[in-house]
This record gives structure tokens, C-alpha cells and sequence, in this order.
């Protein structure tokens, strides 16, 4: 949702330092909304609640939850934790890595590594809030400039640690051109789609290729990824790399890369 | 991608949310959803007090009219309770509005607010958070030199 200017990007880097002093508090009906409580001792729910701003105004009952398993909290909340904040548990049957909420970020790739041995990569940078972003990008191509992208799921790590997956679009022009990499989720109601800036939404229809007349055997058409998902397991992110863009229509032909993917 | 404009009239989905963290039990009414996506009104449960003199806590069901948001000032309205119930003087007496013909609705006076609403940055959160406020603080604190009723 938000623009960051470059010099915040780097500030929050460096807060990181921090992590251990503040409990980073959630919305469990707001993804991709987090406030963080500094503090060097351990604190009551009711306190967090308080602090964090969450308190309802309208009578409303709240309580604070795991954010890595959703267990609701009964003792104090420790620095370093994350919790989430709701009137009702969070939805074990989606974990919070698989929930779909389309964030638009700009942010510094800082790291890249390579993946496999097709010449693609994954950059990495810290938002705003700590989290660090994942996008898939063309080896050295993305590392030490400021990207815009769009988070699709984010996971907490037992000691509070997020991570989220995503990926680049371009602001200026067509969102995508042949050849940019992406992501997209194979289930749910906005599966099989791109992040569209002007719609701010999971909008743009991805095709997966029929048929692979490609050499590259990394890249896989839709009957080939399935066949691999029943080989080496399913994948709710699929890596793919843009074919075509059909400006007319707003919607990609892509192939699935296997580095990306599995 | 939520610039002043750029997110059209209305609350968009994610401003709701942002509001469903103050008033969890708020809700966008369906018939108002806008052509491009938003929610054109929402009613959301406040509580405030009963009068001037009676400062003990009565529930507020707020209809919100944001159709013309955040260029022009929303427009609030008390659904419930009736206004025969209803004892706070900035509260107008019942009347039918086209937002919901069929239904008994008081307006909320909010006085010279709405000057103040559009002297407001072009900020869609900031706008959106200050109106809410205004109509927290309106319904808490009644204020008997401008009486509605």
C-alpha cells in the first residue's frame, strides 16, 4: 500500500538491530498491518492491546494470538514475540503464509541469490516494518536498485522474523513485459493472476503455455508443472516467467520456471 | 496506489479493515457498493452517552454516508435507537432519507465540522480517522448550545 521513500527503506534496516526490543502486533482482519510495541520487558495482553492502538471502541472483545500458530495468549508477551490482535482466532485452515493480500512496496534489493542454474535469482530487501521481501529476478539485474513490488504472502518465524513473497512490476507503461519474472498462487479465488497497479488487485489473468517448444527444459508448460507437482509435491507459488502481454486485453501468457518453483 | 483521488469515491476494502480495528463490528452496506468497488455507506456501532445530563453509555448504530468521500464531508446518521429513544441534542429527529428511504433515520449535527473537514490534507486515512473521531467525540460529548432537537 505504501511508497517508501529510499531513506526510510534504509532506516528501517537499520532498526533492525532492534527486533529484540519491541513486540510486533498484527490485525488478524487486516493483513499486511503491524505496529510495533517497544519495549525491554514482558507485557499483559491487555497491554499490548492497549499500546499497539487495537483497543475497540465499540465494546468489542479482543484478544491477542500467536501469530506463528494462532494459540490464543494467556501469559505475558515477551520482547522479540509477534502476536496478533482479533475478536476472533486466526483461520488455521489458511496459515498466515498462504493468505493473499496484495501489498504494493518500493524497496532496495539488498541481497540476491542465484537459484538453480538458468540464470535466475531471488532479491531480497527489507521493508518498512522489518519484514524482508522476496522477488524472483534475472541474475545481477536487480541488486542495488529500488524495485516496485507487490507482496503476496508473508510467514513469521518462531522468533518473530517475517518474510514475505512477491514480486516486481513496472510503474511506467505495461505492469509487465516479456521476459520479467513473477509469481503466481494455484488456488484460491485469485489464482492464476498478476498484481495490476491500477486496479490495486490480483486482476490480470496469467495462461500458462500448452506446449513447450522451448529446448530449455526449465521451462515448463502448465502439463509439465502439474505432472512435477505430483512428482516433488505441490506448490501454492508458482515462479513464472512473462511470454507475451496482451496490452488490449490486460492479461499475460507466461511458462512456469522450474528454478522458481521447486 | 491509494493516492488522494486515485481510489475513487467511496471506502475502499482496505480502508474498511483499517476501521474494523477501532469498530470491529463494522459493517458496508451491500446495496451501497459502488461501481468501482467501494463501499458507498457502512454502519458502524459507537457507543456515546445518553444526554448532557446522563452520561451513562448508550450503543450507536451509525449509518455513514461516504459516497461523495473524501472530497466532500460524509454525512452521518443515527439508525438505531429510535428517536423517540434518543435523548442527546446533537441528534436531529427521525426523518427519510434517499440513502434508505424505508427506514427511520436521525441525522448527526456535527456544527461548522464540515469547514474543517475540507481545510483537511488531501489524506484519505487522515480524512477518513478524523471524521470517525468527530463523530466519536459528537456522540460522547454532547454539546447543548447547538441542540438539533
Amino acid at each position: 500500500m505504501c511508497r517508501l521513500p529510499y531513506a526510510n527503506v534504509m532506516k528501517s534496516a537499520e532498526m533492525l538491530g532492534d527486533l529484540d526490543e519491541r513486540i510486533r502486533v498484527g490485525h488478524i482482519d487486516v493483513p499486511g498491518f503491524w505496529v510495533d510495541v517497544r519495549t525491554n520487558t514482558s507485557m499483559t495482553s491487555d497491554d499490548v492491546i492497549s499500546r499497539s492502538g487495537m483497543r475497540p471502541r465499540d465494546g468489542s472483545v479482543v484478544n491477542c494470538y500467536l501469530a506463528n500458530d494462532g494459540a490464543i495468549v494467556t501469559e505475558d508477551i515477551n520482547p522479540g514475540q509477534t502476536i496478533l490482535v482479533g475478536t476472533n482466532p486466526p483461520d488455521l485452515r489458511v496459515p498466515i503464509n498462504m493468505r493473499i493480500s496484495p501489498l504494493e512496496h518500493s524497496f532496495y534489493v539488498k541481497w540476491e541469490r542465484r537459484v538453480g542454474d538458468s540464470g535466475a535469482s531471488v532479491g531480497s530487501g527489507h521493508l518498512a516494518d522489518g519484514c524482508t521481501l522476496w522477488v524472483p529476478c534475472d541474475e545481477g539485474r536487480a541488486i542495488g536498485s529500488i524495485r516496485s513490488a507487490v507482496e503476496l504472502t508473508r510467514e513469521v518465524n518462531s522468533n518473530g522474523k517475517m518474510h514475505a513473497q512477491g514480486y516486481t512490476y513496472r510503474n511506467t507503461g505495461n505492469p509487465y513485459i516479456p521476459g520479467d519474472l513473477a509469481r503466481i498462487t494455484t488456488s484460491g479465488s485469485e489464482s492464476f493472476r498478476l498484481y495490476d497497479p491500477e486496479t490495486g488487485e490480483l486482476s490480470i489473468p496469467v495462461k500458462i503455455i500448452d506446449n513447450n517448444k522451448s529446448r530449455d527444459v526449465k521451462r515448463m508448460s502448465f502439463r509439465e508443472a502439474k505432472h512435477k507437482e505430483i512428482d516433488f509435491g505441490a506448490r501454492f507459488l508458482w515462479g513464472i516467467r512473462v511470454l507475451s502481454w496482451d496490452e488490449e486485453r490486460r492479461r499475460v501468457l507466461a511458462f512456469v520456471e522450474e528454478d522458481l518453483t521447486w | 496506489m491509494v493516492g488522494y483521488l486515485d481510489s475513487g469515491a467511496g471506502i475502499t476494502p482496505d480502508e474498511l479493515r483499517r476501521v474494523m480495528i477501532q469498530y470491529p463490528s463494522t459493517a458496508a452496506v451491500k446495496q451501497h457498493r459502488m461501481r468501482n468497488g467501494n463501499f458507498g455507506v457502512i454502519q458502524v456501532s459507537m457507543i456515546g452517552v445518553r444526554s448532557a445530563g446522563d452520561s451513562s453509555d448508550v450503543r450507536y448504530q451509525v449509518l455513514i454516508d461516504f459516497r461523495n468521500f473524501p472530497s466532500s464531508t460524509p454525512v452521518a446518521y443515527i439508525r438505531s435507537p429510535s428517536s423517540s429513544e434518543i435523548r442527546h441534542c446533537n441528534i436531529y429527529r427521525s426523518d427519510r432519507y434517499a440513502l434508505a428511504p424505508n427506514i427511520d433515520l436521525c441525522a448527526i449535527c456535527i456544527g461548522s465540522y464540515a469547514g474543517s473537514f475540507e481545510k483537511l490534507p488531501e489524506n484519505r486515512e487522515m480524512r477518513l480517522g478524523c471524521f470517525l473521531n468527530q463523530i466519536q467525540y459528537i456522540l460522547s460529548n454532547p454539546n447543548p448550545k447547538s441542540k438539533a432537537r
